[in-house]
This record gives structure tokens, C-alpha cells and sequence, in this order.
């Protein structure tokens, strides 16, 4: 048998056992039902709490319900519909540190936004970096995990755009997580904003906070957290031992200088502020990013499936895009041509001399991307996103 | 609720689709379990999502998807090995010929695997796979080369017979 007569005998569904069987469209179903269920529940429930709250707030002056109701004829005017005003003033300042978190932050455990199970699945997951991919239905979130010396970070967008951030030492037991996880909320920010920060605050601000962080209050509400974080560790339950130091001995309008200070096991995390504005600045970082991972230095440089060896360089042009170049011409044409970006593309590059390894290059408006498969499937996966010069 | 559950086309698409797509993920994922859980997961979502432009698309496109995010999440690489002999219970594959070919297939990379799958097994053109994967038709097309390439050496060890 050939591969077209294989193709062809797995094409004939006489050779198969499968078939959707009825329980799972109920299932389904059933599971849909149930959330379209909850979701009424839900929102009944703000409405009884509303009604609850404007009853509350109303006074003795509201006339008590007639048992039985209004007659059908009468329905409630605008008028009488509970509001309650915002407080322009907002809750008062709790922040030990001076640092006003920007509106929207979430303060408490993350149990409002993130489930057992999906919180169970970041804490377990062997991969380095995890991408939830959002399957077009606006029913996922797009979640990025991120592990490094000791901490996860995990962020997503949500149906209504909010995107999150979380921390989380990596050590901690599923079960512990949601008391454990430091979360962060923005309710304007883009999942692009969210991405720089979740970058930076993973690699431990690696890159230079002034290109990094979205926002000034953003940063300071980070860092806020982070210290917090860093303060309530119980050093016999860390993965290294973390020195931080006391309030005002770091520029507070600087996340980056705090972080700077940080020492994991004694060691300082690769804080190196960068460059990112030149040429000369970008390639180092790349070449770092890379050096973890692929021992060729700048850019992804394998040999191909025909033997052929190829190089992969990314460097920026005008306009915010990147190039990818390739130093042999041998590069399969299909191939280069995914690699030359001009905007959100990607180039799969396939790598047979590491055991089938295929990065993934993904440039955006400002930021490169680059993720690969390991050995195994479920091997070591990572992402990384640098700013672009203006 | 009442506006998809009473929606004859989401149940006549799940009826008429339904195990095309299982098989799908079943040959993305490589064994039934992850495969049923992947459908059935798509199938809540498009159920929420529905009504859509173009429904199968949409599905081979999120199965797709929902199945590279289960390959990348694995712990483990699949050990579900195919019995030797058809089970009526556990065995997807009732042709001893057609098991092996599958498991070559399994052998795949994941990108391979999927362009290949979706190309050969379901006769999508390479411009339909590249937008479910959303990769260029340039890459389908080298991935899919690359696929047939390695399926062929295989083959041609496991047989020894060169076939190519």
C-alpha cells in the first residue's frame, strides 16, 4: 500500500468506528443550557440585588408592595427605575505605597474571572508558554501563560475586552492558586498593552520599562502588586530566595528600578535596560532572546528539511514591520515567502536536524513573536514580544 | 435559548457533520477521547456563536484549532496505542492496513499533520486549509510536500519497498 492508497483507505468511512453519537450533541447541549441557565440566574440575581439595593436606599419613602402585585395594566415608569449614582470621588486610598491603582483594577482573588479547573490547567501545565486560542466563537479567551525562575504569568482577554494579568509562583499547589494568584485588571486596556506588560512583567522587566509599560498608572499599580507580592513570600516556600527592597529606596515612577533590585537565588535577573530605539539596540535583544534556545545567535538558524542550511534574521524596517531574510538562497520559495512580513503574518520554519522543530515568527505592529515546538509536542514552548521603534 | 435550540440547521449541521468532525480530530489528536472532548467543546461554542457565514467552515476551522491547543497542552504524547485486533468499544479503526497508516500519520509534526489531514482526507483546497489554519497557501503547500515526503520514507522503511 502507497500513501495514496493509504490516504484513500482512511478516507472510507466503512473503515471507521466513529461516530457522534447522540449523548454528546445532548451533552452539549445539556452544558449550554446549563450556562444559558446561570447566566438568567445571574443577571435575575443583580436585578433582585438592584431592586434590594434601590429599596434599601429609598427609604421608608417607598410605599411597601401590595401582596399579589400591581395589576397587569400597571408597568413602572422610567422614573421610577433604581439608579445609583457613581461615586466621583472613589473608594479611599488603602495603598500603603502612595500608588493610586488605576480604575478598574482588581483587587481580591481571581475566582471572579478564572475557574478551578482553567486555573488548575496554568498551574499544571508543563509547557513554558501556553496560548488558548480563541476559536472564533468569542467563547474563549485568548490566554497566555508564561513560566519563568519560580513565576507563571497568565494573561487573557475576556468577552468584553478586559484583559487580565496574573501572577503566580509556579510551585504553589492548584488548590492554593486562587488565594495565591496576584491578578491584575484593566478594563480599557488592549490585549496589545496587556501583552507588553504580561511580557515584561514575566521576563522580569528585562526590557526598559519606558518602552515597555502601557501606562504610567498601569506600571504603578504593577509594581504595587509586585511588591506585595515579593513582601508577603514566605522565603521558605519560594523557589529562590527573592530580595526586595524597602519602599523609597526605589524610583517609584520607575517599575523597571525596582525590579532591577530583585535577586532571584542571590542572582540579579537579566534586567538590563536596552536600547530598543536603533537598529543596534534591537538585535542584542533578539539575539538574547534567542540564546536560550537556539545556539546560533541572531534570528532562528536551522537546516532544512533538504539539508539546506538557513538562516533566519529578523530586523526591523520602516513603517513598524519587520524583515525576515534568509542568508542562503536555497530556502525553499514557498518558504520565504511566508518569511518576508510586512505586518501580522507568521513563517513556520521547519527545523528536521532538531527533531522536527518549527518556529513560529509572528511580527506584529510592534512587537516579533517567536514560539516553537520542542522535540516533543508538549515540550518547552515560548513566546517572546519586543517593541518596535517608532 | 430558544433561538438556537430551535434551529433546525445547527442540529441537521451537527447530525449531518458531527462524525466528519470527530474523525477529523480524531486523526489531528490520535485518539477518541481527546477527540470527542475537542467536538464537543466546538460544538458548545459554535452553539453559542450560531448562527455564523459559513458553519462547516467555521467548525473544521475551530476543531482545528481546538485540537492544536490540546496538542500543545498534553502532558503526555498520546499512548493510546491502536489494538492489534478491532474492539468494538475502544477500536476507531477497523482495518488493520488503514490503523497503520494512521499511526504514520500520527508521526507527523502537528502542522504537517493537519495540512495533510485536511488536504488529503477531507479535499479541502490548499486556499480553504490556509484560511482554517491561517497560514499562507505557500506554506499549506511545503507543509503538505514535507508531509507526503516523510509519509513516503516511512512507508518505505516500514515496507521496504520504495514508493516514492
Amino acid at each position: 500500500m502507497n500513501v495514496e492508497e493509504g490516504m484513500k483507505l482512511l478516507k472510507d468511512p466503512a473503515v471507521w468506528n466513529v461516530e457522534l453519537t447522540p449523548r454528546q450533541g445532548v451533552f452539549a447541549k445539556q452544558r449550554l443550557i446549563t450556562w444559558q441557565f446561570a447566566t438568567v440566574g445571574i443577571a435575575a440575581a443583580v436585578v433582585v440585588a438592584v431592586v434590594a439595593s434601590s429599596v434599601v436606599l429609598l427609604g421608608n419613602a417607598q410605599p411597601a408592595p401590595q401582596l399579589g402585585g400591581p395589576p397587569a395594566s400597571q408597568t413602572p415608569t422610567p422614573s421610577s427605575t433604581p439608579t445609583i449614582p457613581p461615586d466621583p470621588s472613589g473608594p479611599p486610598s488603602t495603598d500603603p505605597l502612595g500608588l493610586d491603582a488605576p480604575a478598574g483594577i482588581f483587587d481580591g482573588d481571581c475566582t471572579s474571572f478564572i475557574s478551578d479547573d482553567e486555573m488548575s490547567d496554568i498551574v499544571q501545565s508543563p509547557v513554558t508558554y501556553m496560548e488558548q486560542e480563541d476559536m472564533g466563537a468569542n467563547n474563549d479567551d485568548d490566554l497566555a501563560l508564561y513560566r519563568q525562575q519560580g513565576l507563571i504569568s497568565c494573561a487573557w482577554q475576556g468577552n468584553d475586552g478586559q484583559v487580565s494579568l496574573m501572577v503566580l509562583r509556579s510551585e504553589i499547589a492548584p488548590s492554593d492558586a486562587h488565594d495565591k494568584c496576584i491578578p491584575f485588571a484593566w478594563g480599557e486596556a488592549s490585549l496589545q498593552d496587556n501583552l507588553c506588560v504580561f511580557d515584561v512583567v514575566a521576563h522580569g522587566l528585562r526590557m526598559n520599562g519606558d518602552v515597555a509599560w502601557p501606562t504610567k498608572s498601569e506600571s504603578k499599580s504593577i509594581a504595587k502588586r509586585l511588591v506585595d507580592y515579593f513582601e508577603t513570600t514566605d522565603p521558605g516556600d519560594a523557589v529562590g530566595t527573592r530580595t526586595v527592597p524597602p519602599a523609597g529606596s526605589w524610583d517609584q515612577q520607575n517599575p523597571c528600578d525596582l525590579l532591577n533590585t530583585v535577586l532571584i537565588d542571590g542572582q540579579p535577573v537579566d534586567l538590563e535596560p536596552r536600547d530598543l530605539g536603533s537598529d543596534a539596540g534591537v538585535l542584542p535583544v533578539i539575539d538574547q532572546l534567542f540564546a536560550d534556545y537556539v545556539p546560533y545567535g541572531c534570528g532562528a538558524s536551522t537546516t532544512g528539511t533538504d539539508g539546506e542550511d538557513l538562516t533566519v534574521t529578523a530586523y526591523p524596517v520602516g513603517n513598524g514591520a519587520w524583515q525576515f531574510d534568509e542568508a542562503l538562497d536555497s530556502l525553499d520559495s514557498d518558504e520565504f515567502e511566508a518569511t518576508t512580513l510586512t505586518g501580522f503574518d507568521h513563517a513556520v520554519v521547519e527545523d528536521a536536524s532538531h527533531g522536527e522543530r518549527i518556529y513560529h515568527l509572528v511580527s506584529g505592529p510592534n512587537y516579533l513573536r517567536v514560539s516553537f515546538f520542542g522535540e516533543t509536542d508538549d515540550e518547552a514552548l515560548i513566546m517572546q514580544l519586543i517593541d518596535l521603534p517608532d | 435559548m430558544a433561538a438556537w435550540s430551535a434551529d433546525a440547521r445547527y442540529t441537521r449541521l451537527v447530525e449531518e457533520q458531527g462524525t466528519g468532525l470527530l474523525r477529523l480530530a480524531i486523526m489531528l489528536l490520535g485518539n477518541r477521547h481527546d477527540a470527542e472532548d475537542a467536538v464537543q467543546d466546538v460544538l458548545i461554542a459554535a452553539a453559542a456563536a450560531w448562527p455564523m457565514t459559513k458553519p462547516l467552515a467555521y467548525l473544521r476551522k475551530a476543531v482545528a484549532n481546538r485540537c492544536m491547543d490540546i496538542v500543545r497542552k498534553r502532558r503526555d504524547i498520546p499512548t493510546d496505542v491502536v489494538p492489534e485486533t478491532a474492539v468494538a468499544d475502544s477500536g476507531f479503526l477497523q482495518v488493520e492496513e488503514a490503523r497503520r497508516f494512521f499511526d504514520l500519520i500520527q508521526d507527523l509534526p502537528p502542522r504537517q499533520r493537519q495540512t495533510v489531514v485536511l488536504k488529503y482526507q477531507f479535499d479541502l483546497s490548499d486556499a480553504s486549509i490556509a484560511q482554517i489554519l491561517d497560514i499562507s497557501i505557500a506554506t499549506v503547500r511545503s507543509q503538505a510536500q514535507h508531509a507526503l515526503r516523510k509519509l513516503r520514507m516511512s512507508e518505505t522503511v516500514s515496507t521496504g519497498k520504495d514508493l516514492s
